[in-house]
């Protein structure tokens, strides 16, 4: 099944300059695609119009085969989750264990399994001894992490990530990542990462550039970065493994297959 | 300008039941005109050492000197924070957030403003911190509101430089910012601090400390645990810190441990990488 798709999607602020313009994109059920861009070329809004918080002006949109609209949109909602950039702007519990409670309880999920899923997830995302601390004293990772536990305990079967690691140090980031990465194998999960972190969106399944709202680039990562003179007129970074293959091409050593940095140091291991 | 540490402590919630130890017992000495990096995981104290140095923190313990400004815990006031906000300026995560004038060019005037400059004055002082992070004349009249992330950022730090601060503290400067964003952003600080100005950087990016911080202090739990130049902290790296090593070293590190012998205060490039590998295969 697809989890989305996307047809025609057209939208603007103003009603003048399309920031969303003539977009299609489909996704499959268990997918984890990276979109990526520079600032501005429409990634956040277009989240925000697959969530329904944002309506397109053409074109259309499907989750899980429904047809986004205003009948369906709350159906859409609670098999989707969202986390932003800044989750100041979705706290509303006083502590971290009513803020994670918050979307079980507008489920009206019984007491004792609202708190073993509270506790469960606030484990996962190493929150644990943090239940009664109020959200705005926490570090910006930290809320990142808070936020995110919130979502993951609804279970949705679509998961879209804005920017949502970007406070977090390297390590938590990781940890986060395979949270992720971790419920998608076991649930089937869907997930959209929206980053600019470039060897994040290098080991995605699926890779999608922006660039004024429209698609530049959609394909296996390899597929994506390899295309040197798209990525370099978008102004994004290439990830570090190309890089390196690049220099060493200098010298006449061709690397072609390798894709992290272990592969790379066994090839030069052994040809030594 | 040089700030000076002495054994601070900051407890948060101090004598209530969830009192927790932010800072244990700094000791640090920053000289005047440094390009200096603060690292460390998410809840290290980063974020809370830097706001002992404008005052807007208060030691539970210890003092902070700041040039002559001495700020300590005691009954009576510490006396002219007004002056010292002025010469440390601090630029906090997402600064954009606190944008909220209809103008970009009111918006830089604000700070002024509020240190008594006249509308006329102000607007001078503006438009030279504007020019300063690159924002032309073009933009004085647009909203804030309507700019892309990285120039939303630019008018924020501008918003700072208007009270010409000595120092300029940053906590993650580029967080959120997309490639072309970040190199404006690390330009202009380069260039502040080529024009004078001490440049102190908090950031979870290796990466960007490798390549533009001089020196860097790793906090762990709330204690100096390193200080140094990143060259050698990166080499020395342990897992206690709890730091991630940037990719260059990573690489380095397994390479070493497969035979080769690669020397990590030599290398800060892909290039410098592959060319000491290049020469070790030669030997080899």
């Amino acid at each position: 099944m697809k989890a989305l798709e996307i047809s025609n999607l057209c939208f603007s602020y103003d009603g003048n300059k399309d920031v969303i313009s003539n977009l299609s994109l489909s996704i499959e059920e268990g997918e984890y695609v990276s979109i990526v861009g520079h600032n501005g070329s429409g990634k956040s809004t277009l989240s925000q119009l697959i969530i329904g918080l944002l309506e397109a002006e053409s074109g259309e949109i499907k989750v899980f085969d429904k047809l986004l609209n205003p009948d369906n949109v709350s159906e859409i909602r609670r098999q989707s989750g969202i986390v932003f950039q800044n989750p100041d702007n979705q706290f509303v519990g006083s502590t971290v264990e009513d803020d994670i409670a918050f979307g079980l309880e507008n489920r009206q999920i019984e007491y004792d399994e609202m708190h073993e899923l509270v506790n469960t997830f606030a484990t996962r995302v190493g929150m644990i001894d943090y239940l009664k601390t109020e959200p705005s004293s926490l570090s910006g990772g930290q809320k990142q992490r808070v936020a995110l536990a919130g979502v993951l305990a609804l279970k949705p079967k679509l998961l879209i990530l804005d920017e949502a690691t970007s406070m977090l140090d390297p390590r938590g980031k990781r940890e986060i990542l395979d949270l992720v990465r971790e419920v998608k194998e076991q649930n089937g999960l869907t997930v959209i990462s929206i980053t600019h972190d470039i060897e994040e969106a290098y080991i995605a399944d699926r890779v999608v550039v922006m660039d004024h709202g429209q698609i530049a680039l959609n394909g296996a990562p390899d597929e994506v970065f390899s295309n040197e003179s798209v990525i370099k007129t978008l102004k994004l970074d290439q990830p570090f493994i190309y890089k390196l293959k690049k220099e060493f091409s200098k010298y006449g050593v061709e690397l072609t297959s390798e894709r992290s940095v272990d592969e790379v140091v066994e090839t030069l291991c052994q040809s030594k | 300008m040089p700030i000076k540490v002495t054994g601070l402590t900051y407890i948060y919630g101090k004598k209530t039941p969830t009192a927790f130890k932010a800072l244990d017992d700094i000791n640090l000495e920053l000289n005047d005109h440094i390009f200096a990096a603060i690292v460390g995981e998410t809840g290290s104290g980063k974020s809370t050492l830097v706001q002992h140095f404008n005052g807007l923190l208060i030691p539970t313990e210890g003092t902070v000197l700041v040039d002559d400004f001495l700020i300590v815990n005691k009954k009576r006031k510490n006396k002219n924070m007004r002056d010292l906000r002025k010469k440390i300026g601090l630029v906090f995560q997402f600064p954009e957030y606190q944008l909220y004038e209809s103008t970009v060019i009111k918006d830089v005037m604000v700070g002024p403003k509020n240190f008594k400059a006249s509308d006329d004055e102000a607007r001078e002082i503006a438009q030279k911190a504007l020019a300063e992070v690159g924002i032309g004349e073009d933009f004085y009249e647009r909203s804030p509101f309507d700019l892309s992330g990285g120039e939303k950022r630019r008018i924020a730090i501008a918003g700072i430089l208007a009270l010409n601060p000595d120092v300029l503290v940053l906590d993650e400067p580029v967080a959120g910012l997309d490639p072309e964003g970040v190199e404006e952003i690390m330009g202009l600080l380069t260039r502040m601090y080529e024009a004078g100005k001490s440049i102190i950087l908090i950031s979870h990016n290796m990466d960007l400390v490798l390549q533009y911080a001089h020196e860097v202090y790793a906090l762990h739990q709330g204690k100096l645990i390193y200080e140094g130049t990143p060259k050698e902290l990166f080499s020395h790296i342990t897992d206690d810190m709890a730091l991630e090593i940037p990719t260059l070293y990573t690489m380095i590190n397994k390479l070493n441990e497969h035979g080769m012998h690669l020397d990590p205060l030599e290398v800060s490039t892909v290039e410098e990488l592959v060319s000491a590998i290049m020469k070790e295969r030669g030997l080899g």
